[in-house]
């Protein structure tokens, strides 16, 4: 008996000891080893990858990055944008950031969170046995479209920044260093993956999904060739490149592209693909809902209901549209409110309004939350990324660039004004180069405000410094923009606080 | 077989023993016919004057039947006639060994012969003698249950209820009578006197108190760890307390308890020492009755029989990688022999709220939101109809009402001493003081207890319990579902109900109380624990033990959002199901082994494996769109959007090994050594194993003589150790590259095209957090140990923090999950417990623990700090609320220096956007360290820490005839509180507000309309207060019905009482509540790092209950 003991006690202490007993079992997630296996977990990285562009922080983050929060960085620092509460998006709108806000920090974070997530693909994707090579030069060629657009938006906002791709993922399965404080790359250096990375691209997506060989549906929100043709064009136009440009917008012209006929229709949350978008992080209400509408819906409007016009047009900018451009109704800029109230602009010199009136301190677009759209919390407001609207205006830019005002330039212009039935710009002796690069800067701004790309046509025309500095000067703030210290964001201060390799002089 | 004739048998005596088995043996197997028929054998002998020698020669020679026997022995007999014939061996031996000091034995064809002093009495013994007695108490009071045993044998009794007992016994036997908490009483028994009157004095000291620690129980003299006890006379007063963690509230040195929030069935947290992580839970491990338990404190307080507090590394090594935190044993009661004894415990109470929120009225509060509006460029929000309409709505009022409790509790207990039984069924109910909470449960326990032969027994533990909570949020970001927030923040101007009856809508907005009264929000909790063990004794002092069982808890969370809600109704209704199952299996075996060798060196060893298999499962679902509701969440078929629906697995095992030896040298000097070794699924593959050795010593310098005489210590004793123990709660799988699943819209259409992400970095070295604790302790007793004290010094280093690193997110990822950092948590412990009056009719003893510790973050990871956030104030992203970094505490508030308001004409250039009214916050620094002329995230600094670093409790107890009184008051000092109540209340309705900036009012420091301007922040020094308290907890006062002088005989005794709870509380906070802890929610590290907010907690009360308990 005595002896069983022992051996019972022997066998249970051998047992403890035994990996096996205490061999994790897993069994609600993927791993490394399984997650990509067959063409459908192909697919379906890649798929993850797209998700990054507006949930980039996982599932409930519905208002991240494409999503609507990039135009605290690239519209609330502008003449354009405006948030009329306080804290750090406030302070995002009245240009008085410091590198502790948590915009940049987002900015960074969301960003990074789409590169990486492709590198993580590109990483294990050219690995599989199971695909063919086309499938992995589609899925590859999708994966460094999407890597690109992430670098162009953290060299927009950071300039030099931390340069990782799919080697960065091998490095750290061989031998992990997740915390290794890495230095930045130059912009210049960046920019040859962006370059290699949007020809690939180029090179290997088709002009669209209709009967793909891989893809069985028509699949709209996918990278095209024109996507990767159209981002790296206006990586040309940062770098000032204009012949590059100039060529690219010459290829798009051919892929079939063209205006949408109404400018609201465009926007309208229905819309969600149509021959103006080449590139749209796409959202429907009950797959992949977005709270674009809750941020940029109006106040206590009857129509549009419970929404925070949390991001707004400032006044001084909606001022600046002619009463026939159509684009000047794309705004909720007076209308009787839900209590009752009469909302509208305060009239010139006044500030307190009487009784029964409202006057609101900015103006709600219906760019992003259609009036005819979802009434439900969430939304499916498709947010652009790069639309023929913009092409036709870089090659009006780039032409103007290379060879002052032509016919061609003013046309492209035209015919953007056209659309939305405003003024047409005179003839081309009318304009010198400095003269219609301000129209142009002028038709961009009514054509793209919220769509992330004011800052940059500032910056890219050397007038970010002037125009913003006017406009905070006119609604009674500081002006405080030095083109200088601010043509980059600073690196945000929990990053500068642990990485030691970057630096912050002369940023905010 | 030389050993067999006489002639040869000039051994020694100790050879000979061998040789006498070696020839039994012999004998036994190879001639057993012969052996068999042997007794029957027939002698004839006719011998006068001969010796014992002579005579079993003689024997030999007619029988052939050896003969075994010392010879010494032979020669001291004297000599004797015999003369019979024909007669059988034994009874001619049985003649002529008559008058011998001879005896003998006939086995296996031999003879053997024995001294008559050193034999069993193996033919007819004496009979025993029947002893009878009764046990009284010093003051004469019968003592039943007292255990009578005969030293030496296996009989044993109990005493009955009259304090009687029968028992038999052998001269020269002595009889001993124990019981805890009296002093043994034992007699030498002459053979002569048979009846008793035994006296059992009570014992002034506890040391001889059994200690449960884990895998065995020690006596508390016998202790080299640091140890708080509770037992349930403690506990369980006469006060409300619906589990065992408020049970300990304020009752052991170092141990802190708080609440979340006072809500109905609401979080109950424990820190042992201060806490040891940042991310992993500090919650220490809960072990019922030697299952650990993660629920463990959530059991029925009245099946309590004692708790015991492992503080130290010494005492919770043997629970290795799960004891850093501490350990909290829970034993519960079980059944002793005896006559069944019933008892009835039940009390009935009602709660009050301490203290209203001082808001406007209604009038007040349109005029204020009116000149705001119109300050700020707006229209005034409230119409001149609004204006006379003399709405006045108190949603405080409206919201709360009288609380009620009650509890019934009835237990059966008793058993022989074979079988013993304990049940106990039980039912606690609490309607909230807020309106629509309340919780709910019902409990049952069977404990039984078999004890098959002396050596073998087997028991069971089965407990049940069903609990209901109406439950409501309190915590969050701001949505109307936090129902305080709408509570403390509503303008008593908007309406309360439409003339239909139903709540009426202001603007488009539900009312406050719309929100607490209609959502549906049911909790249900089941849990089922089933354990049981059997004990086999191998040897004296040997036993193997085997433990298995299963506990299995669920959990299901049913909510519902209506029409009479905006947001309900915009949705049509929305439902959602959350069930969660937890299952747990473990399987034990250990050997105990204790003995004593030459009387001074005494050794107790345990040694045993356990493997423990969890398994976590989780389905949510969310839909909405009904066409009705009535369905509630009851039928989720009915909604046409389904929102969410989700499956979680998630098994996690440990296998563990573990020993522990205490020796002890004299009784003076001890030693204890524990060592675990523990494996879990839960760490990287290159650190599944953890080991986690302990050593201390103890010196009972009171047994000196040299100490005795000096006269001062009845008991004093120095103990010290030292060990290394684990933590290991940290979830599942954190270590592992994990990808999980997303949808992604890609197409035309409303298609999902599902797409995976990856979710986790991989971190193969990740492994358990390791705690080092020293430990010093001095245990004093004075005056008979009338006069008790206990110091622990003790100082804990946390390495290996499980840690979220920031990292620089080009990883994908803002932090990884490493083990980095380290914490440290130094302090001291004293608790003195003191009998003041000891007389007859009077009593009076007093309780008084008092604990300091101080936190130190000594590193984290290389990393400068991290900052936390908590839900916005008012509303949107979070805000950060405590930084830590080296050389600070968990939990400091980090936010801005409140300046005041800036008056007219006033310049503030470091706010250059700011106007007359905002408020103003210091320039304190720069990026570089120096003040920069303008107010951002620089300007941030610390301004105050959450965790008390002295905690305290006073107990107090009088009796006087049948009347008890105790008195218990509990504290915590040097901390402060967030008063984020005050800030919302400052900011909107309350009546702070009406002294605001204005132009008529400029010299005031409230801002013109709040804290959210573009600098400085919500976060600021104007609302971290000093929150150091000391409260009332409990005062009871009970009276023992003298039931022997009534017609209630059956009875063994009635008490009935009064008690009120948190009957006073002094302190400097101008909060409702000192207590409370809004983010002390479900998850740990939340608690963790950002503990201190009073933010929209549920309203703290007062409890006035009236209770009785009857015995059987």
């Amino acid at each position: 008996m005595k002896y069983a003991y022992i051996a019972l006690t022997t066998l249970l202490l051998g047992a403890s000891s035994c990996k096996k007993m205490v061999e994790p079992k897993v069994y609600s997630y993927l791993t490394d080893a399984n997650a990509f296996l067959t063409l459908s977990d192909a697919k379906a990285a890649v798929n993850g990858v797209y998700s990054r562009l507006k949930q980039p922080s996982g599932k409930s983050d519905a208002w991240m990055y494409y999503a609507g929060f990039q135009v605290t960085i690239s519209d609330l620092t502008t003449d354009i944008g405006h948030a009329s509460s306080g804290g750090d998006v406030g302070l995002m709108a009245d240009c008085q950031w410091a590198p502790a806000n948590t915009y940049l920090a987002f900015a960074w974070q969301h960003q990074y969170k789409l590169v990486t997530d492709a590198n993580i693909s590109l990483y294990y994707i050219p690995k599989m046995t199971s695909i063919t090579d086309a499938q992995k030069d589609q899925f590859t060629a999708e994966l460094r479209f999407l890597r690109a657009l992430g670098y162009v938006d953290l060299t927009d906002a950071f300039g030099p920044a931390i340069l990782v791709t799919e080697e960065t993922v091998a490095k750290n399965i061989a031998t992990p260093d997740y915390e290794a404080a890495l230095p930045t790359t130059p912009v210049e250096e960046i920019n040859k993956l962006i370059i290699s990375d949007l020809e690939f691209a180029a090179a290997h997506l088709p002009t669209n999904y209709l009967s793909n060989p891989i893809y069985s549906s028509n699949d709209i929100g996918r990278a095209t060739k024109g996507a990767a043709l159209s981002l790296l064009c206006k990586l040309y136009m940062r770098e000032h490149q204009w012949q590059k440009a100039l060529d690219l917008t010459t290829e798009i012209m051919k892929l079939g592209y063209g205006l949408y006929p109404s400018y609201a229709g465009l926007f309208a949350e229905k819309n969600k693909w149509c021959q103006e978008n080449i590139f749209s992080a796409l959202a429907d209400p009950l797959v992949d809902a977005v709270e674009i509408m809750n941020h940029f819906g109006p106040l206590n409007n009857p129509q549009v209901t419970d929404r925070w016009q949390y991001f707004a047009v400032t006044w001084y900018f909606w001022n600046t549209f002619a009463a026939n451009d159509d684009r000047k109704q794309m705004f909720y800029y007076d209308y009787i409110g839900t209590d009752d109230l009469h909302y509208m602009q305060a009239p010139p010199g006044q500030t307190n309004p009487p009784a029964g009136f409202y006057y609101m301190p900015d103006v709600a677009t219906t760019k992003f939350a259609d009036p005819h759209g979802s009434t439900t919390y969430y939304d499916g407001h498709v947010f652009p990324i790069l639309r023929y609207a913009d092409i036709l205006l870089c090659r009006a830019e780039a032409l103007n660039e290379l060879n002052g005002p032509s016919t061609e330039a003013i046309g492209l212009i035209n015919q953007v004004k056209d659309r939305s039935h405003a003024t047409n710009l005179g003839a081309p002796g009318t304009f010198t180069k400095e003269t219609l690069r301000d129209k142009i800067l002028q038709e961009r701004g009514w054509e793209f405000f919220f769509e992330c790309k004011r800052r940059q046509d500032l910056i890219r025309m050397g007038k970010y410094e002037s125009v913003v500095n006017a406009y905070l000067s006119a609604v009674g703030k500081v002006p405080s923009i030095q083109i200088a210290r601010d043509k980059y964001f600073s690196y945000p201060q929990a990053q500068l606080d642990l990485n030691k390799s970057i630096s912050n002089s002369g940023r905010r | 077989m030389q050993l067999c004739t006489i002639a040869s048998a000039r051994r020694t005596t100790k050879q000979l023993k061998v040789s006498q088995l070696l020839a039994l043996l012999c004998f036994a197997t190879a001639a057993p016919a012969y052996a068999a028929s042997s007794p029957d054998q027939v002698v004839s002998l006719s011998m006068k004057n001969a010796s014992a020698k002579e005579v079993f020669r003689e024997i030999n020679k007619q029988t052939g039947l050896n003969i075994l026997a010392d010879e010494a022995v032979l020669e001291k007999s004297g000599r004797g006639n015999i003369v019979v014939n024909n007669m059988p061996v034994n009874d001619a031996l049985n003649i002529f060994l008559r008058n011998q000091p001879l005896t003998y034995s006939i086995e296996g064809g031999a003879i053997i012969v024995k001294n008559k002093t050193a034999l069993q009495p193996a033919t007819t013994p004496p009979p025993p003698v029947e002893i009878h007695g009764v046990v009284t108490t010093d003051k004469g009071q019968p003592l039943p249950g007292a255990t009578v045993t005969v030293k030496g044998t296996k009989l044993g009794t109990v005493t009955n209820t009259d304090g009687s007992f029968k028992i038999n016994a052998n001269p020269g036997e002595t009889l001993e009578i124990s019981m805890v908490g009296f002093k043994a009483w034992s007699v030498k028994f002459d053979g002569k006197t048979t009846t008793f009157k035994v006296t059992l004095s009570e014992e002034v000291s506890n040391l001889t108190d059994v200690v449960v620690v884990g895998y065995g129980t020690t006596k508390k003299k016998d202790l080299t760890g640091s140890i708080s006890s509770v037992s349930s006379d403690q506990m369980n007063l006469g006060g409300v307390t619906s589990n065992a963690a408020q049970a300990i509230q304020g009752r052991a040195a170092g141990v802190q308890v708080s609440q979340s929030n006072a809500a109905p069935g609401g979080q109950t947290i424990v820190r042992i020492r201060g806490g040891n992580s940042i991310k992993s839970t500090n919650e220490p491990l809960y072990v019922v009755d030697g299952f650990p338990s993660e629920t463990g404190k959530d059991i029925n307080p009245n099946d309590i029989d004692d708790i015991q507090i492992l503080k130290d590394a010494s005492s919770t090594a043997i629970y290795g990688a799960r004891g850093a935190n501490g350990v909290v044993m829970i034993t519960t009661k079980r059944g002793k022999s005896g006559r069944a004894a019933i008892q009835y415990d039940g009390y009935y109470g009602t709660q009050r709220i301490i203290k209203e929120f001082d808001k406007m009225n209604g009038l007040e509060n349109m005029q204020v939101t009116n000149a705001k509006a119109i300050e700020k460029g707006q229209p005034a929000y409230y119409t001149a109809a609004d204006l006379a309409s003399g709405r006045d709505n108190d949603w405080f009022k409206l919201s709360t009402r009288p609380g009620m409790v009650q509890s019934h509790n009835l237990s059966v207990s008793g058993g022989t001493a074979e079988d013993r039984v304990a049940l106990s069924g039980s039912y606690f109910k609490q309607d909230g003081a807020l309106k629509n909470t309340s919780f709910e449960r019902y409990s049952v326990r069977l404990n039984y207890d078999k004890q098959f032969t002396p050596r073998f027994k087997t028991g069971a533990s089965v407990y049940a319990s069903h609990a209901y909570t109406n439950f409501k949020t309190y915590d969050g970001n701001i949505v109307p579902s936090n129902v305080m927030y709408g509570v403390i923040t509503a303008s008593p101007a908007i309406p309360l109900y439409n003339a239909d009856g139903s709540y009426a809508r202001f603007k488009g907005r539900d009312n406050p109380l719309a929100w607490l009264m209609t959502p549906t929000n049911d909790r249900y909790e089941n849990k089922v624990t089933i354990n049981a063990y059997a004990d086999y004794q191998i040897l004296d002092g040997f036993n193997f033990r085997v433990n298995g069982g299963t506990e299995y808890t669920t959990t299901k969370e049913g909510t519902y959002l209506p029409r009479d809600l905006v947001d309900g109704e915009k949705v049509q209704g929305k439902a959602s199901v959350n069930d969660v199952a937890v299952t747990r299996n473990l399987v034990e075996a250990y050997f105990t082994y204790k003995k004593v060798f030459n009387q001074i060196h005494s050794f107790n060893a345990v040694a045993g494996v356990s493997y423990q298999s969890d398994q976590n499962q989780r389905h949510y679902s969310q839909v909405q769109k009904f066409s009705t509701d009535a369905f509630l969440y009851h039928n989720l078929d009915a909604g046409t959007e389904r929102l969410s629906s989700t499956s979680l697995t998630i098994p996690s095992k440990m296998a563990s090994a573990y020993g522990r030896i205490n020796y002890s040298l004299k009784d003076k000097y001890l030693a204890t050594f524990t060592v675990r070794r523990d494996g879990s699924s839960r760490f990287g593959g290159n650190n599944r194993f953890g080991v986690f050795p302990s050593g201390s010593i103890a010196w009972r310098a009171g047994e000196e003589d040299f100490i005795k005489d000096l006269n001062i210590f009845s008991n004093l004793k120095v103990r010290g150790g030292y060990g290394v123990t684990g933590n290991d709660r940290i979830g599942d799988y954190i270590y592992m590259s994990l990808f999980g699943p997303t949808n992604v819209s890609l197409g035309e259409g409303s298609a999902s095209y599902g797409g995976t992400v990856i979710t986790r970095l991989p971190n193969e070295d990740l492994q358990w957090e390791s705690t080092a604790q020293l430990d010093i302790g001095i245990d004093m007793g004075f005056f008979n140990n009338r006069v008790s004290a206990t110091i622990d010094y003790y100082r804990k280093k946390t390495n290996k923090l499980i840690f979220d690193m920031p990292i620089g997110d080009w990883n994908g990822f803002a932090t990884q999950t490493v083990n980095a950092g380290s914490i440290e948590n130094k302090g001291i412990e004293l608790s003195v417990t003191t009998e003041n009056i000891v007389n007859h009719a009077f009593t009076w003893n007093t309780t008084v623990n008092i604990a300091y510790n101080k936190q130190n973050c000594l590193d984290l990871g290389g990393r400068p700090y991290v900052i936390t956030q908590t839900a916005n104030l008012y509303g949107g992203r979070g805000m950060d609320f405590t930084k830590l970094e080296p050389g600070r505490e968990l939990s400091t508030f980090y936010g801005y220096i409140y300046d005041g308001v800036i008056k007219t004409g006033e310049a503030h250039p470091a706010q250059p956007n700011s106007k007359p009214g905002d408020p103003k916050f210091k320039d304190i620094s720069g990026p570089n360290g120096k003040p920069d002329g303008i107010i951002d995230a620089n300007d941030r600094t610390y301004l105050g820490h959450a965790n008390p670093h002295y905690i305290y409790g006073i107990n107090n107890n009088f009796t006087y005839k049948g009347f008890e009184l105790n008195i218990f008051l509990q504290g915590a000092l040097d901390y402060s509180l967030y008063n984020g109540t005050g800030l919302v209340l400052e900011s909107g309705p309350g009546k702070a507000a009406l002294n605001r900036w204005t132009t008529t009012n400029e010299n005031t420091d409230i801002p013109r309309d709040g804290y959210a301007i573009a600098y400085g922040g919500l976060m600021n020094s104007r609302f971290v207060e000093n929150a150091s308290y000391l409260r009332c907890k409990m005062l009871m006062l009970g009276y023992n019905i003298p039931v022997a002088k009534t017609f209630l005989k059956s009875l063994r005794g009635i008490k009935v009482y009064g008690s009120v709870q948190n009957l006073f509380t002094i302190t400097k906070y101008t909060g409702s509540d000192p207590e409370v802890n809004s983010n002390l929610n479900s998850s740990g590290s939340n608690a963790n790092l950002s503990s201190g907010l009073d933010y929209t907690a549920f309203p703290a009360y007062r409890t006035f209950t009236a209770g009785l308990k009857l015995n059987f």
